[in-house]
């Protein structure tokens, strides 16, 4: 089972511009612009490491979203531009409370 | 997951209890990106200054009074200037001339200031470094690329 989660999250300074957040990441010295479902996304895995497909049923709950293929598409594809970015990794195992 | 958004400024050492709220912030300033709210995005944004900094884009000098003529022994000789072959050039008639930005004197025809063919050389100077691929830069955009990367000068003539 694929679980993602952040990294060094808790470096991250965020501001807040009413639904779009930039995000400064002392590590790589960068800023991004994130909007509202992807700074949600980070968030989330900053609490829960999760798989896509949890990923995908909770932000489709919570944005009122059908959970459907395209859908899991844009999820899956920004969790890999998160990964370039050093945002998130990924962890191949049962317990993603493991290691 | 819940409905959490994270407040303005949010600090590394109290994330848990800052990031979490139900306050809706006051937004009046326009949005920076504008479509569908349930397409995730994430642009990683660049500095205008910076890049203007490392940056050596340039038009060519608007006419030949206003390029950059070295005084050597052997009398001005037009500053021949080269786009940096590596960089892909912007259409128009602006050029890249690279981080490194690399120049030639150009000898020929020599000039004395003091003749009346001073003009027509210069130009004669001109066109030959256009036809080595150069261009010529004004004495402003000299001095702006000077106090940036400086330009080293592929000549012994000086």
């Amino acid at each position: 089972m694929m679980y993602w989660h952040t990294e060094h999250f808790h470096t991250l300074l965020i501001e807040d511009w009413g639904d779009e957040y930039t995000v400064f990441q002392p590590d790589s010295g960068k800023t991004h612009f994130f909007n509202q479902i992807s700074i949600q996304i980070l968030i989330f895995l900053s609490q829960h490491p999760a798989t896509i497909e949890q990923i995908c049923t909770v932000l489709a709950k919570q944005f009122q979203q059908n959970p459907d293929k395209e859908f899991t598409q844009n999820i899956e594809k920004i969790l890999h531009h998160f990964e370039t970015l050093g945002l998130v990794k990924k962890r191949n195992q049962g317990n993603p409370h493991d290691g | 997951m819940t409905a959490e958004k994270p407040q303005k400024t949010t600090e590394t050492s109290n994330r848990e209890s800052t990031v979490s709220t139900l306050e809706t912030p006051q937004h009046t300033r326009r949005k920076l990106l504008k479509g569908a709210a349930t397409i995730p995005v994430v642009m990683t944004l660049y500095s205008g200054a910076a890049l203007a900094r490392t940056s050596n884009i340039t038009g060519e000098a608007a006419n030949i009074d206003t390029a950059v003529f070295m005084d050597t022994s052997n009398g001005p000789q037009l500053l021949c200037v080269f786009p940096d072959a590596a960089q892909q050039q912007i259409s128009g008639d602006t050029y890249d001339l690279g981080a490194a930005p690399q120049a030639t004197l150009i000898q020929d025809p020599k000039i004395n200031p003091i003749a009346a063919s001073a003009d027509k050389k210069k130009l004669e100077q001109l066109d030959a470094c256009h036809a080595q691929g150069g261009i010529m830069i004004s004495a402003v955009a000299y001095s702006s690329i000077m106090d940036k990367t400086g330009i080293t000068i592929n000549s012994t003539t000086l």
